[in-house]
């Protein structure tokens, strides 16, 4: 590959302003790819913001919380006293993320001539006071109400853009909602055709824009890889070329992918929407043709009772219900439509999933990098929290701490119906196994010459095992990680399925099978079969992806090394 | 047991290493890998250790850069002296609550002597009050003297702690370092060259990549500022068409390349001095008498300070300008290079010359009977009298110490044999007696 010339210490930056031709096309296909689903971006956007101010606000009750629980036992004055520390300590905690994060040092510029160590905490105690002083000037003065009025506004502002702007796959763009005419046409539909078309082909044009971003990733790899890389090979080239080879990872990753495609885009895929069907039924119309000739309006909550799919009646898959509404997997039980469960539940498994997963196996890492360093009593300490959490059986920890959080009414348990408090349960009940799948390589590497190599020359704990060991770990994490987000997606599912996980009207895939259930063996047999298929094509994927993952990153598991040789010919396995 | 002479030295020494102990305490035993070795490391000269595998050589390298891990640990008593006033300078003036001033007339040698559960019979003395403070701490009490505010590592021994312009004499006591001090030695100061250089080279990184990460770390550079410093110190090693190769990964690199790109790395931070452990055992033969030759030349060139561990007698009479000959633990023989091949004393340096293969064909090789043992406890005996061919009795209850051999005070031995001189009965009660009448 040529990589430009040879003595090259300019930036990614630098040399793509040299050499623009590659790389310019791609970045105008981005353009245009993000033009069309703006406003879809700027929605998820708002809710990663609205997300992150649930944690904000959760963050900010801690010693309104503590002091009003040492109030009740040791008096106000404690109770005052105990939130005042609780806040510091927790504004302390905050500057010393913030004093990480600044590129530069204020004690630097001082020149005090401290040691290091009480430089560091000098300076972190000033900037906790500089927040104390913020936090007590918008908690005491008007300052703070104006402040969260100006954010609410803004974020309202950003809404109502992101619901202005077009968007490519937006049921408004392209609208499957309408009613028959008396004359046998369509009224309200994308350019007078059927719902069903109409739904068919927005949900063509999301898997084909899901897609093209897919091909503009890659090509931007590519292009990368290419043009504008120094190195002409590098580890990770091999990596990517045995995942390539892989099919059964690929067929994983491709299922994986629609998961993902079915999550994000799930309002966009489900043709009634979810609001309306789902959430408050009894609050949004539509118009439907009547028996009688004339058009009629009628809540989704009414219509939804004569559609069930109960045995007695059924809307099965693919066909219209009597008020003119297509569903394209059938209805529920109860009425709602089926899709749009499935992909609402495909993004509350997702979230759980990330969610329990990424914090978990972030537990997993920190600790395993800490105990492989330093071992001792870090090390024992650990191994005795693993194994305590290891021997009380999984499934009735997470059923006990999350019965107790949803029955005391904890705030944790609001967002998604107990969503997130299951997610943070799991990452509790699951962390110790991680950390012990990736503890034997983490030993491992912490063992390795290069680690002292950098310790021989200086390199801080924190860096050596940030540079020098979690890379090795890396691998192992993200091959358990995907092999676990299944387990998640089950667990969930069962939990639900018992009538203890996420409780409705968050929609949620174990509640599908367990509604459709009784009517397996009825004219109702889809419910509980789409659900539960789909669960395990889900599953079954993610174990295909994490096997892949194996294989592509170890690289003495060299699978599909050019053309497979077939077992015969060769002696050995490479 | 000191060691015998310093009479070699040109220059002073630069690390004097006195009564180093490392010992690893696992649940089954307690191993004392290196068990009392002294040695003068001087700058523009190469000091040799050489012995059989599991003599403890590694062992005293990492101990010299603080990387001996759970469960190893230096025992207390042990001291690694750093005498470079420039890092003592810097020391002071940095951490001062860390810093011991040893020209304090309050303080008293009784005090200290109690501190460290001594009496100045140890030293030499009658009188409390005679016993030099300074010889208290360079007996190898450095720990817990209580001398400065914090956990004392830094020693002036002359001039004014608090205004480190006027210190001309100190030291700094590298085994108690930790945290901030012994990170800015590590590479900085001391620098370590590893014995395999597929294993300390990351593979996931470029080899450029990770010699920009001393220098960031110890000189402060950045960008393509530190990239082309990296070529720079990659030609300096001699590998052609550095620029090129900065960006290249530790497996583009042949055997030899990639030493040399570890050497340029220990180099990053123009280092005082260097430790090599065994950096030529995973070579080839040519390739090794090759980075023989750029150690010798960088040697020359920065005035550098070389600790050169191997167990491969013809390397180390290659490069050395003093050998010191561990066995289980302990320095059996330390001459200057010459005295030792022409005329080495101790049996087992003896034995190790005759194993050195030659190129005459027919003769069986000699060998050393047996293995080093594993030292569980301090010694009460010669550690090489089960494999020696002249121990005789005495070598079983006597731990020998080591004494002058030969002509100059250079060359010692520590072996029941001598003082040649001595008739057997009055050596073995002259070891003896040294060996009761304390450590000085």
């Amino acid at each position: 590959m040529s990589g430009g010339p040879i003595e090259d210490d300019r930036t990614l930056v630098e040399r793509v302003a040299d050499r623009p031709g590659p790389a310019l096309p791609w970045l105008g296909a981005g353009l245009v790819l993000l033009a069309l689903e703006f406003g879809r971006f700027l929605g998820w956007a708002l809710s990663l913001g609205a997300g992150l101010r649930f944690a904000f606000d959760g963050i900010v009750a801690i010693p309104g919380w503590v002091g009003g629980n040492v109030a009740d036992t040791a008096g106000s004055l404690a109770g005052f006293l105990a939130q005042d520390l609780t806040a510091l300590v927790v504004l302390f905690v905050v500057a010393s993320v913030l004093v990480r994060l600044a590129p530069w040092r204020i004690v630097d510029r001082l020149e005090l001539g401290w040691s290091r160590k009480r430089e560091a905490y000098a300076e972190r105690l000033a900037v906790t006071a500089v927040l104390a002083a913020v936090a007590s000037a918008l908690a005491f003065t008007p300052a703070g109400s104006i402040l969260r009025f100006e954010l609410e506004v803004a974020a309202w502002l950003l809404e109502s853009v992101a619901a202005s702007i077009p968007t490519l796959t937006s049921p408004e763009t392209i609208p499957n909602q309408g009613h028959r005419t008396p004359g046998g046409g369509w009224e309200g539909t994308f350019l007078g055709l059927s719902p069903a078309v109409a739904w068919a082909i927005r949900t063509a044009v999301v898997f084909a824009y899901a897609l093209a971003c897919l091909v503009w990733a890659w090509s931007g790899y590519d292009r990368y890889r290419r043009h504008y890389r120094q190195a002409d090979w590098t580890p990770r080239d091999d990596t990517v070329r045995r995942l390539r080879n892989h099919y059964w990872g690929l067929f994983g990753l491709t299922i994986v992918i629609g998961f993902v495609v079915l999550a994000l885009w799930a309002p966009a895929i489900s043709p009634v929407p979810a609001e309306a069907n789902i959430y408050q039924p009894y609050e949004h119309e539509f118009e439907y043709l009547g028996e009688d000739g004339e058009v009629a309006s009628i809540t989704h909550g009414a219509a939804n009772i004569n559609t069930r799919s109960d045995g007695q009646h059924t809307v099965a898959p693919l066909s219209y219900d009597q008020y003119d509404r297509f569903a394209p997997l059938g209805t529920t039980p109860r009425g709602q439509d089926l899709l749009t469960n499935l992909a609402f539940g495909a993004r509350t498994s997702l979230i759980i999933g990330l969610t329990a997963i990424g914090l978990g196996a972030f537990i997993a890492v920190v600790l395993s990098l800490l105990t492989a360093y330093y071992k001792g009593v870090a090390d024992v300490l650990t191994v005795v929290a693993s194994d305590t959490i290891i021997s009380i059986p999984a499934f009735l920890l997470v059923m006990l701490i999350s019965v107790i959080f949803s029955e005391g009414n904890h705030p944790l348990a609001d967002p998604l119906d107990g969503g997130l408090l299951l997610a943070l349960v799991f990452a509790f009940v699951f962390w110790p196994g991680m950390w012990r799948a990736i503890r034997g390589p983490s030993l491992q590497v912490a063992e390795q010459e290069w680690v002292d190599a950098a310790k021989s020359y200086g390199q801080r704990p924190t860096t050596t095992m940030r540079k020098h060991m979690s890379p090795y770990i890396a691998g192992y994490i993200m091959i358990y990680a995907s092999l676990l987000l299944g387990s998640v997606i089950i667990f969930t599912a069962a939990l639900t399925f018992l009538g203890l996980g996420i409780s409705p009207p968050t929609p949620e895939w174990g509640r599908l099978i367990d509604q459709g259930q009784p009517y397996i063996a009825t004219s109702s047999w889809h419910v509980a079969t789409i659900s539960g298929l789909m669960i395990v094509l889900v599953v079954t994927a993610f174990n295909a992806l994490g096997d892949a993952l194996r294989d592509a990153i170890d690289p003495e598991a060299d699978v599909g090394e050019g053309e497979e040789t077939g077992g015969a010919t060769t002696g050995g396995g490479v | 047991m000191g060691p015998e002479s310093t009479a070699d030295r040109e220059g002073s020494p630069i690390v004097e290493v006195r009564n180093l102990q490392t010992a690893f305490f696992t649940e089954k035993e307690t191993i004392r890998a290196v068990d009392g070795i002294s040695f003068d490391v001087v700058p523009g000269r190469t000091v040799g250790i050489v012995g059989e595998s599991g003599s403890g050589k590694t062992v005293t390298a990492r101990s010299l850069m603080g990387l001996v891990g759970r469960p190893g640990r230096v025992l207390r008593g042990s001291s690694i002296r750093f005498r470079h006033l420039e890092t003592v300078r810097e020391y002071a003036s940095r951490f001062p609550g860390r810093t011991a001033d040893l020209t304090d007339p309050s303080v008293e040698p009784a005090d200290l002597l109690d501190r460290i559960d001594a009496t100045p019979e140890t030293f030499g003395y009658d009188d409390p009050r005679d016993v030099p403070v300074a010889e208290v701490v360079a007996a190898g009490y450095a720990d817990g003297l209580g001398l400065a505010d914090g956990d004392d590592c830094v020693f002036v021994t002359e001039g004014e702690p608090g205004e480190p312009e006027t210190i001309t004499d100190g030291f700094v006591e590298i085994s108690r370092l930790d945290g901030e001090p012994q990170r800015l030695i590590r590479g900085g100061r001391i620098a370590m060259v590893f014995q395999d250089p597929l294993t300390s080279l990351n593979p996931v990184y470029t080899v450029g990549n990770q010699i920009v990460e001393a220098l960031r770390l110890h000189r402060g550079l950045r960008g393509a500022e530190a990239t082309r410093e990296a070529a720079r110190l990659l030609e300096d090693v001699g590998i052609p068409d550095a620029g090129r190769r900065v960006e290249e990964y530790p497996h583009q690199f042949s055997g030899g390349m990639r030493q040399r790109a570890v050497i340029a790395m220990a180099l990053a931070c123009q280092p005082e001095v260097l430790i090599c452990d065994e950096p030529t055992t995973a070579l080839d033969v040519t390739i090794q008498a090759q980075i023989l030759e750029l150690l010798a030349e960088i040697q020359e060139r920065r005035d550098l300070a070389i600790v050169f561990i191997t167990h491969d007698m013809g390397v180390i009479a290659n490069v050395s300008d003093r050998v010191n000959v561990v066995y289980a633990g302990e320095i059996v023989e330390s001459a200057g290079v010459e005295a030792l091949f022409a005329e080495p004393k101790h049996p087992y340096t003896r034995g190790l010359l005759r194993s050195i293969p030659g190129r005459q064909t027919g003769d069986r090789l000699e060998t050393i009977e047996g293995n080093v043992p594993t030292p569980n406890e301090p010694a009460t005996y010669c550690r090489f009298a089960p494999r020696c061919p002249e121990a005789f009795e005495a070598c079983e209850s006597v731990h020998p110490q080591a004494v002058s051999v030969g002509d100059g005070d250079d060359h010692a031995a520590a072996c029941l044999l001598y003082p040649e001189e001595l008739s057997r009965t009055a050596a073995v009660d002259h070891h003896r007696e040294r060996t009761h009448g304390g450590d000085g």
